[in-house]
């Protein structure tokens, strides 16, 4: 009996530690959004933040996508070939790439790049101190540090995966026309046939909203590092395992709510 | 169980001391940090506070800085009790203090000069201080070459970063940055920590000056001997949470409270007892 309440008992700490985590991020992106609509705002450290999560990511996402593009293509071939509908790769690739591949491999790829920098980045301000010293020359940490990354987050995700959209269809397109002998105008005609406006919007939507949520797992798992150097390692790690796992959850919530009929 | 001098006040009752404490009280869980410290640093004065790593000297700092809420007790800094403040009202009192950490904490993301100029171009800072004004990047720049003179450093290591220099150049950045907005108020942390005796001392003779030309009242914890007597002009000691004692820095070494001679002789027999697991 006792044994059957001690599990649980841990199942409803495990569950109340969970809401208690949750509540703390939701008041933590809270205060961080805050801040971007009440002046002053650091253009410098916004601007910093945008090449890093932007323009530093641009090598990793787009051969993630292009080699994406091309592996979907190379499926799909072999699997569709079965019942003769070769002729719908170039759909396949491109809704898998826009809708999906697009988002999520950016997504996956800057949480590892840019989630861990800025947990590692913030993490060892807090446990040197700098934190506490930005707040005793009147700088709120939050607005300093959190805001223009959240904002950097929720912008350059959507321009990276406009990149990874054209790449990954670039892949798919040389792989089709290279290797598996499609016409180079049929599979553009049948692409832009297959694609439509919102497949387009909802996968920048989606990366938006990724962009965010990995600003922000990195910014928070940062900002309450602790205990030097492994704290910030702990940090780096919980940042991009949770930026993961938050990438991947809500790509299904989003799809769900925009593609489910 | 020992002979401990109550704080004497410093000051005449009338008087209002720039920084005033009562009652401070602090505790992480079961450890009980701060423990109902009562002090009064006069206008003008450098203060230092000695006391044995982890008696909550730091603690105490950050309270007084609003960088941790304590449990109980009040802080004036010119009358003005810091807890009960407005947000609006803190900033202006953090205005008013400059402090050198432990380890400079200077931003790594940032040039030397970045660092020493941060306060004078951050907007937040310079929104409620219409004595100084917000300058620009390239005024700041100027200014901060003239701030590293003052403390030793030629305007060139404005450039470097910050891994680009020994700790005690750190330590003078750091410094620079914590006077740059000539503060009222200067706290200063172990500042000779971690540096050879020679740099210490030199650090030491920038800390004097500093407090000397700004005017500024200062507070310094520190567990360096050498240091404390060249800094401070009055002295405290911390010990399980409270001053046990209040006297000239002077004398430190021969201050007639045991718990004072012990610490300061670095005597390892006396009321004082270290909690050693065997």
């Amino acid at each position: 009996m006792n044994a059957v309440l001690d599990f649980i008992a841990a199942i409803g700490r495990a569950a109340f530690a969970l809401i208690r985590s949750a509540g703390a991020i939701a008041l933590f992106a809270l205060e961080g959004l805050s801040h971007a609509v009440r002046p002053p705002f650091y253009w410098r450290v916004f601007g910093v933040a945008l090449l890093d999560t932007g323009f530093l990511s641009l090598p990793v996402v787009a051969l993630t996508a292009l080699f994406s593009g091309g592996v979907i293509a190379l499926q799909s071939y072999t699997g569709f070939a079965q019942y003769h509908a070769q002729s719908a790769i170039a759909s396949i690739v491109v809704l898998s790439v826009t809708r999906e591949l697009g988002p999520v491999l950016a997504g996956l790829m800057v949480a590892g790049r840019v989630g861990a920098a800025m947990a590692a980045e913030i993490g060892t301000m807090r446990v040197t101190d700098q934190i506490d010293a930005l707040t005793t020359l009147r700088t709120s940490p939050m607005k300093y540090l959190v805001t223009p990354r959240l904002l950097a987050g929720v912008i350059a995700l959507p321009l990276l995966v406009v990149v990874a959209d054209i790449l990954g269809v670039a892949g798919g397109f040389t792989v089709a026309t290279a290797k598996l002998g499609f016409s180079p105008t049929a599979y553009i005609t049948a692409t832009l046939n297959a694609v439509k406006t919102s497949d387009i919007t909802v996968g920048l939507v989606k990366a938006a909203v990724f962009g965010f949520l990995i600003a922000l797992m990195g910014c928070y798992q940062g900002y309450n590092s602790r205990g030097g150097a492994e704290g910030v390692g702990s940090a780096t790690t919980s940042a991009v395992v949770s930026a993961s796992i938050l990438v991947l959850a809500f790509d299904y919530l989003l799809t769900d709510l925009f593609f489910a009929q | 169980m020992m002979e401990q001098t109550p704080p004497p006040s410093p000051v005449p009752a009338s008087a209002v001391p720039k920084i005033r404490i009562r009652g401070l009280y602090k505790s992480f869980g079961n450890k009980h940090v701060l423990n109902g410290v009562d002090l009064d640093v006069p206008a003008g004065t450098s203060f230092v506070i000695i006391g044995g790593s982890g008696t909550g000297k730091s603690v105490l700092l950050r309270c007084i800085l609003g960088l941790i809420t304590p449990d109980a007790g009040t802080i004036e800094i010119d009358g003005k009790n810091v807890l009960s403040a407005s947000r609006r009202e803190r900033e202006v009192i953090l205005g008013e203090i400059g402090m050198l950490f432990q380890n400079g904490a200077l931003f790594d993301s940032l040039t030397v000069w970045e660092n020493v100029a941060f306060g004078l171009l951050a907007p937040e800072a310079r929104r409620h201080s219409d004595a100084h004004p917000r300058l620009t990047r390239a005024q700041a720049r100027v200014r901060a070459g003239e701030i590293l003179a003052q403390v030793g450093l030629d305007a060139s290591v404005g450039d470097l970063s910050p891994s680009e220099l020994s700790g005690g150049m750190q330590k003078r950045v750091g410094l620079a940055r914590a006077i740059a907005d000539r503060p009222d108020i200067l706290f200063f942390d172990e500042p000779t920590t971690g540096l050879d005796p020679i740099m210490g001392a030199v650090i030491d003779g920038l800390i004097v000056d500093c407090v000397k030309r700004l005017g500024s009242t200062a507070i310094a914890i520190t567990h360096d001997m050498a240091s404390a007597q060249r800094i401070g002009d009055e002295a405290a000691m911390l010990y399980q949470g409270k001053l046990v004692w209040q006297g000239p820095a002077s004398s430190l070494m021969n201050s007639g409270n045991p718990l004072v001679d012990q610490f300061t002789h670095g005597r390892r027999e006396g009321p004082i007892t270290m909690e050693l697991r065997r």
